[in-house]
């Protein structure tokens, strides 16, 4: 596997010699593919923030090493900033990170604090928009007077003006309706396709995962659980179970239809995956 | 049936917005309008929309956060635009109204749980025995009994709005309004609101009311309403509600997964009869549809 | 991690120090005060340390968690203590001298004292009133202790509840600032390099965000506090009743014993010494 991002037997323990000291990551290794999606899924307190917080530099790991395009990124501490440009990180509710006067320049706070020049800033300020959503007319409002789905849309865009060689997206989705959803995870999608970077995808929504990421991470009590492609993931449903996450529900209606002795073949995890399994089965046996 | 315990007719709220940058002194913004709806005690009705679609709006009218600017709300018979209606009257449609909004955070007035459920009864100025009642009975409808004397904020967000709900249920309202509770939550979490939310309808008898945009949440609802710009389009039974998924799509919204399949294939041609709502009717109308083609 | 100041938060539990009334942890608080500040012997000292150590014991906090609140202030603690050390003119021959620097016994041993003063303030204050007390009870303490206040219509309740949201709301905000701070780290925000101007800048894109988020909060909690019926203490009860239990008639004896010991063991000679200084600037100015 090409990997861009490398986890290297990596451990984290908070508050360490205190009554409240936990380890949120307890030895893990895992590699991130270069150029594809890969969902990280787990329950609340897995250990799957603490990772993304460690993939571009926001907490260092007490144990191991994480290698971006095959370099530690701790190897020198004083450039840990420039790492934090190429791992672009969206946190949940990015909404909260918004300040400045106006969408562009709040956009634009990134590619200045890079240095970049006036014409270059304002080139990534509209590149950035363009594959958030952020349509033209909300450039030089303030971003205070913007719709929740608008603002999330704009801290978003404030991350992707960075240029990040790899974006990690912490529920970018979450709150929104079904349509605000499909927008913006679509967004994110041309960006990868476009400059050939890679995300890595954390959510909840095991309809997302299904829907967009190529490979899947899954975090357990601070450990890796299970890691492969989505069809490895979602094909063996049991596991997830066994850990008290969840498949889509399509999956679990064909994987209920199989059961019951129908044969359906093909992906079986989207709505449209089952839809083709389901006209493939008639072809296969209908009259 | 008897009379509702809430009733809106032709109700409408517009906002009224200072823009300073422009010589009209005033924006107005529609945000609901010609709304009518009836809503019976012991009823579990979810309200479904886009961000944005009205339905917080409606929300905050029912139990008098705002102010209806157009038509008329009865609460359990009472018209709240009357002008005797008095101060008073106002903080009794509260206490039979009740509200569990978004953010845990920001509806937690206090330190200690139980100090936090007391709130409510506290300010209906009860005797602290029957505060003490209310508050130790509203920790056990939500499990939260072994949490009394823990800080909130170090919490989980589905422990925190169970938190809120017993702050509510503390004042023994009629109607709970949950205003997008679910929003903010992981899977667990929300699976816990939402069995908190069955069972006060179910055992309790508290007409609940779910404002939402989660369509499996929607779809364990007796009845569902669904607002669209501000307009009630749609008001059925989840059934009815979920088998015109065009009109869905059509206002940004979608339909549980089985539903939606099942739709898919019809709109491929396939006549297939059954029900679509949970996952267990989905398996079945297709069996039923692939034996039949089978055959 | 800034979440790891406790300074100000409070630990839930049930020790006697937990049960004591607030109104009388409000009163011991202020005599434990006016004790710190009139003690001046090494005597009074040792009784105030143990007064501490006992007050921590008796609260069941651990020791890490006093630690941890006096770090924050170590800095400015060690700084006055240098200050004091290098200002304070003794009487006898400077202990060491060199070019202008001379220091004095008396510099020292005002430098120790003040040191430990705020030491046991700080600590002292905060096992009694915030590591022990909800801020909530505290309040109660607050609003009943000012209640003949309410008389010349001064709005104690409403003070009272402001107060107890501020404190309610601060693992909150620090959680908050840290969130934001993470975020604008992540679009190569740099809050640890440049002058004093540059420094001031970046707080910018924090303090934005905090402010805007505040207000919302604000605001959402006030529409709660509406729809849990709130009309501030109209027609208003409580579920814990403050009542004084013969454990706080007890500490409020010990305080003051505590108290009258350190008077008794007061230096005079150092207090007619002040007296002495004092009327000879006062002569000096005539």
């Amino acid at each position: 596997m090409n990997s861009i991002i490398k986890v290297e037997n990596v451990s984290h323990v908070y508050s360490q010699g205190t009554p409240f000291q936990l380890t949120a990551l307890d030895g893990v290794s895992v590699e991130f593919e270069k150029g594809k999606i890969t969902g990280l899924i787990g329950h609340t307190g897995s250990g799957k923030s603490t990772l993304v917080n460690m993939l571009n530099g926001l907490i260092k790991p007490t144990e191991g090493r994480i290698l971006l395009d095959g370099k530690d990124i701790w190897e020198k501490p004083k450039e840990i900033a420039s790492i934090r440009y190429r791992v672009g990180l969206v946190m949940q509710y990015p909404e909260y990170q918004l300040f400045d006067e106006t969408v562009r320049e709040d956009i634009g706070f990134a590619p200045r604090n890079l240095g970049l020049s006036k014409e270059e800033t304002e080139e990534r300020v509209l590149e950035a928009a363009r594959f958030a959503g952020v349509g033209d007319d909300l450039l030089d409002k303030s971003p205070f007077e913007l719709s929740g789905g608008q603002k999330r849309r704009c801290a978003i865009a404030g991350i992707l003006a960075m240029r990040p060689e790899v974006l990690v997206l912490d529920e970018p989705a979450a709150g929104l309706d079904p349509r605000g959803r499909r927008e913006i995870l679509g967004g994110l999608c041309e960006y990868v396709n476009k400059n050939d970077a890679s995300i890595i995808l954390v959510s909840h929504s095991m309809e997302d995962m299904a829907l967009y990421c190529d490979n899947v991470v899954v975090m357990n009590r601070a450990k890796v659980y299970r890691t492969g492609t989505v069809d490895e993931i979602f094909s063996d449903a049991d596991s997830l179970v066994d850990i008290g996450l969840n498949v889509p529900a399509v999956a679990r209606i064909a994987s209920e239809l199989r059961k019951r002795g129908v044969d359906l073949r093909g992906t079986l995890y989207t709505v449209d995956g089952v839809r083709e399994a389901v006209k493939d089965y008639i072809r296969r046996y209908g009259k | 049936m008897s009379e509702p315990i809430i009733r809106c007719e032709h109700l409408g709220f517009t906002y009224t917005e200072d823009e300073e940058n422009t010589d009209t002194a005033r924006v107005e913004i529609p945000a609901l309008s010609d709304v009518n709806l009836s809503v019976y005690r012991g009823e579990y009705i979810a309200v479904l929309g886009h961000n944005g679609s009205g339905k917080s709006t409606l929300a905050k009218l029912l139990n008098l956060i705002l102010v209806p600017t157009e038509g008329k709300v009865y609460i359990d018979g009472k018209d709240v635009t009357d002008e005797n209606f008095s101060e008073d009257d106002l903080f009794d449609v509260r206490r039979k109204v009740g509200m569990v909004f978004q953010n845990p955070d920001n509806q937690l007035v206090a330190t200690v749980v139980e100090e936090d459920v007391a709130f409510g009864p506290e300010n209906l100025g009860l005797p602290r025995e029957e505060i003490r009642r209310r508050v130790t009975d509203a920790l056990n409808v939500v499990s939260m009994q072994n949490y009394a004397n823990h800080a909130p904020h170090k919490l989980s967000g589905g422990q925190k709005q169970r938190i809120a709900i017993a702050g509510i249920i503390a004042m023994k309202p009629d109607v709970i309004i949950f205003d997008e509770s679910t929003a903010m939550l992981d899977p667990l979490g929300r699976a816990e609101v939402v069995r908190i939310m069955e069972k006060l309808n179910r055992e309790e008898g508290i007409t609940v009311i779910n404002i939402t945009h989660y369509m499996e949440e929607a779809a364990r609802a007796d009845r569902v309403v669904v607002i669209n710009d501000g307009k009630l389009i749609l008001d059925g039974s989840a059934k009815e509600v979920f088998s015109d998924i065009s009109l869905l799509h059509r206002i940004g919204l979608e339909a549980p997964q089985g539903a939606e399949l099942i739709h898919a294939l019809r709109k491929d041609g396939f006549g297939i009869a059954g029900d679509s709502l949970t996952e267990e009717e989905s398996v079945e109308t297709l069996l039923a549809f692939l034996e039949s083609y089978k055959s | 991690m800034i979440s790891d100041i406790t300074l100000g938060q409070f630990f839930p539990g049930f020790s006697p120090l937990h049960k004591m009334d607030p109104r009388m942890k409000i009163i011991a608080a202020v005599i434990y005060i006016a004790a710190i500040f009139t003690a001046n012997t090494p005597a009074a000292f040792a009784l105030m340390i143990i007064t501490t150590f006992f007050m921590i014991t008796l609260g069941r906090i651990s020791f890490k968690v006093i630690l941890k609140a006096v770090k924050p202030i170590i800095f400015i603690l060690i700084f006055t203590a240098i200050i004091n050390v290098f200002l304070t003119k003794g009487e006898g021959e400077p202990l060491l001298a060199f070019w202008v620097i001379k220091i004095y016994k008396e510099g020292i041993i005002r430098a120790v004292f003040m040191a430990l003063r705020v030491v046991i303030l700080i600590i002292g204050t905060s096992v009694l009133l915030t590591y022990t007390t909800s801020p909530i009870a505290l309040t109660d303490g607050i609003e009943s202790l000012l209640s003949p206040l309410k008389k010349i219509k001064v709005p104690v309740h409403t003070f009272a509840m402001m107060m107890s949201i501020a404190l309610r709301f601060i693992p909150t905000l620090i959680e908050e600032t840290e969130k934001i701070m993470n975020a604008q780290k992540s679009r190569g925000a740099d809050f640890s390099s440049g002058g004093l101007r540059k420094r001031a800048k970046a707080l910018v894109p924090i303090l934005v965000p905090l402010f805007v988020s505040s207000f919302k909060r604000a605001e959402e909690l006030a529409t709660a506090m509406e729809c849990r019926c709130y009309r501030g203490d109209k027609n208003r009860t409580k579920l814990k009743a403050l009542s004084f239990k013969a454990r706080d008639f007890f500490a409020f004896l010990i305080f003051s014993a505590v108290l009258t010991l350190v008077i008794l063991s007061r230096n005079t000679d150092a207090l007619i010494g002040i007296k002495h200084r004092v009327l000879d600037i006062v002569f000096y100015k005539l």
